[in-house]
């Protein structure tokens, strides 16, 4: 008896995955195609030479040797990392001290809000990009003209053409764009908080602060966690937002990998090398993917 | 049942994505037109079909050469449209920046920008990857005569014809004389590199506009300047080209410090940040009487001009560049606008017919009367003031040797050498000597 039910759940099973990896098989194809393909052509090239047009010619390791070797393409690579890391600590920063605050308002002017600070997440790089150009034009600019008019003129400054300063503008630049995002998903994690803690916190005397550093921080650090990772991710490929604000100058100031990529490839007609530098710089934010994550993991608490 | 049922159109809807995507990856064959990987922006697409036509006239081309607010263009697309109606000409918006990028993923995916607008003197980089048609077969006489002599040598390499010359253009400057004037500063057709260090100085000090603006993609003109016009005389100058002579060299040297002088001593507009200066600011800052100098190329003088007036200042001229040849290399950098014919063209003879038209007496007329200097037999010269240094262009540069020399010298070549000297010329040293 119990041997046939055995059996005839097995034979479910097998009929139920069989569908799912039916089911699965559209974005399977899709991602196979898109993804899984061009990582390893990619790699196939890094191993070679080509113009983009003609044979390829085995050259073994020597673009990743020269991608160590030359200068300029790990300045790019330097220059991704600090915006990368800027970027997300002002998106984190930002975003979370803006969930923090509107999460206790209350529906209407808490969509308001929510809609206020999440409109620079919802607008086309490009654009918020061209704006902050506009705004941080050294002579005819929004920031220049502003501190013209308090009396700061000590504080303007070429904001996009100075070397200690481009990076960090375009770091913060695009992470003010991606905080709107951030502070929505913690938002959604504070609002999965049941509100008995919060009760309960405020019996016991608990003010705003606590409440944030006791509850709300510890129970949504999962969130915070995952938050961060995407985060990391997405700032190491900035590439339009950097490309509409200064196209990497002025000079080589503001290069990025992503940038150099592409001069090697399209303007260079060398994609081998530019293939090199897409897998170097793949395997560097992988690595601080995985160096986050480690640093984030701790316990957990359950409610 | 219900289950099969479950199983049959998951197999469907797996079946329809299988081929939805071989779809998408076939979309390249055929007269399908361009490609939407592209990265230029496609603004126009002219299809005329006249059923008494035979099916081997019919020709789809994708054509990258025309330019936001150039009046021509429209002009030359609505005469191919009535000139060859059985062709479907797709215009995309000619971005110098882009062009590489486009015309490159194109031919990697299989795909065909037909006609592109480059300049002749650049060709290398298509030229090294085969991906540029050699229009030698198709240049018969009569289509060569409309050419002033040895106009297309410019576009010549190894013999083979790849790029036909359509504006001769040289950089020149754009003087708001009512500044100099204020600044008691004579306004000279040609003049030295010292004359024009010393007019700045005194625009900065008896004036509050700045003494010039260049934008960010023409800083470099200055060092491409010096580097044809320091040397000896000829010979120095061609081993110079091609990459014989160190950048440590100290002519080399004495003219950059010279250059990078200007920006230190803040004359470019607006100080501080004058190398990220867009076209646009650089253009709105002139119009506004904030700075007195504008380097400009020469067919864009006569719309500046049009822009002045309309903000109410007449009183403007055009310049040469300032020269700092002692000896007989008194050149400037320039050359020719030009187009070409993507190795991969599926047409051919349509593109071929397309770019006679826009070679032709009547496209080198409309160009010429908006202030163009053509290099063609036409009626109608262009004014002197705006092709006055035509004749002193040389076309062959040192940025020729390798593609990366050329990106470091037009775009990071000024701003890396005012920030970091040295490494700046270990930079092109080592660009001159892996090019070798």
């Amino acid at each position: 008896m119990n041997k046939n039910i055995k059996k005839r759940y097995s034979k479910l099973d097998r009929r139920l995955m069989g569908m799912g990896f039916l089911f699965l098989l559209p974005a399977a194809v899709l991602i196979t195609f898109t993804t899984l393909v061009p990582i390893v052509w990619n790699c196939v090239l890094s191993f070679s030479q080509w113009n983009g047009n003609g044979r390829m010619k085995f050259v073994g390791l020597s673009n990743y040797m020269r991608v160590f070797t030359e200068k300029s393409t790990m300045k790019a690579i330097g220059n991704s990392m600090v915006i990368a890391a800027g970027s997300t600590a002002v998106s984190m920063i930002l975003g979370i001290v803006l969930a923090l605050m509107i999460y206790k308002t209350g529906k209407r002017e808490g969509s308001v809000y929510r809609f206020i600070f999440y409109s620079p997440s919802m607008m086309p790089m490009t654009v918020a990009g061209l704006l902050f150009v506009f705004v941080l034009s050294p002579d005819d600019g929004l920031l220049n003209n502003l501190f013209a008019a308090l009396g700061l003129q000590s504080l303007q400054h070429a904001w996009l053409s100075e070397p200690g300063l481009v990076l960090a503008v375009l770091a913060v630049v695009s992470g003010f764009k991606g905080s709107g995002t951030i502070m929505m998903m913690i938002y959604t994690g504070i609002l999965g908080i049941p509100e008995s803690l919060f009760e309960s916190a405020r019996l016991d005397g608990a003010d705003y602060w606590k409440e944030v550093k006791m509850i709300i921080l510890p129970l949504i650090k999962p969130t915070i966690c995952m938050v961060f990772s995407m985060e990391v991710m997405w700032s190491f490929k900035t590439y339009d937002m950097v490309w509409t604000m200064t196209q990497g100058g002025p000079g080589s100031l503001s290069k990025t990998a992503p940038i150099i990529m592409i001069q090697n490839a399209f303007t260079y007609n060398k994609f081998g090398y530019a293939s090199a530098i897409g897998l170097v710089f793949t395997a560097i934010v992988l690595f601080c993917i995985t160096l986050v994550r480690r640093a984030m993991k701790s316990e957990i608490y359950e409610y | 049942m219900r289950r099969q049922t479950k199983q049959m159109v998951s197999v469907i809807l797996a079946g329809c994505m299988a081929a939805a995507l071989t779809a998408c990856g076939s979309g390249g064959s055929g007269d399908s037109g361009p490609s939407g990987s592209s990265a230029a922006a496609e603004t126009k697409t002219q299809e005329t079909t006249a059923a008494s036509q035979g099916e081997s006239d019919k020709a789809s081309l994708v054509m990258l050469i025309e330019e936001p607010n150039v009046e021509y263009y429209p002009v030359f697309m609505e005469t191919l449209g009535k000139l060859y109606p059985d062709y479907t000409i797709t215009s995309k918006t000619w971005d110098q920046s882009q062009v590489e990028k486009t015309v490159k993923t194109a031919f990697a995916g299989g795909e065909a920008v037909d006609i592109v607008k480059w300049f002749p003197n650049q060709m290398e980089t298509f030229i090294s990857a085969d991906m540029a048609l050699d229009l030698t077969p198709y240049m018969d006489e009569e289509w060569k005569s409309i050419f002033v002599e040895n106009a297309l040598d410019i576009g010549i390499y190894d013999g083979k014809l790849y790029c036909l010359p359509i504006t001769t253009v040289y950089p020149d400057i754009d003087v708001n004389m009512d500044i100099f004037k204020e600044a008691g500063v004579e306004v000279k057709e040609h003049w030295t590199w010292e004359e024009f260090a010393a007019a700045c100085e005194k625009i900065k000090q008896n004036t509050d506009a700045f003494p010039f603006a260049i934008c960010d993609t023409r800083v470099g003109w200055f060092q491409r300047n010096a580097f044809l016009q320091i040397w000896d005389n000829k010979e120095e100058l061609e081993a110079f080209n091609r990459g014989e002579i160190s950048f440590r060299d100290e002519r080399v040297v004495a003219a950059l410090d010279k250059i990078n002088d200007l920006f230190v001593k803040e004359y470019a507009y607006p100080g501080n940040g004058a190398f990220s200066q867009t076209k646009d600011q650089t253009k709105a800052a002139f119009t506004q009487g904030k700075i007195a100098m504008l380097f400009n190329v020469n067919n864009g003088g006569k719309t500046i001009r049009e822009v002045m007036e309309e903000a109410g200042k007449t009183n403007v001229c055009t310049v040469s560049w300032p020269t700092m040849a002692t000896g007989e290399c008194d050149y400037v950098l320039g050359g020719c606008d030009g187009y070409f014919i993507s190795a991969n063209t599926k047409n051919p003879e349509a593109s071929i017919n397309v770019l006679k038209y826009l070679t032709s007496k009547e496209a080198f007329e409309l160009q010429a009367q908006r202030g163009d200097v053509v290099p063609a037999n036409i009626e109608g010269e262009a004014s002197e003031e705006f092709s006055r240094d035509s004749a002193k262009v040389y076309p062959k540069e040192i940025l020729a040797i390798s593609p990366e020399m050329n990106d470091y010298i037009y775009y990071d070549i000024a701003t890396n050498y005012f920030y970091d000297k040295d490494s700046t010329l270990e930079e092109l040293e080592s660009l001159r000597t892996s090019a070798q």
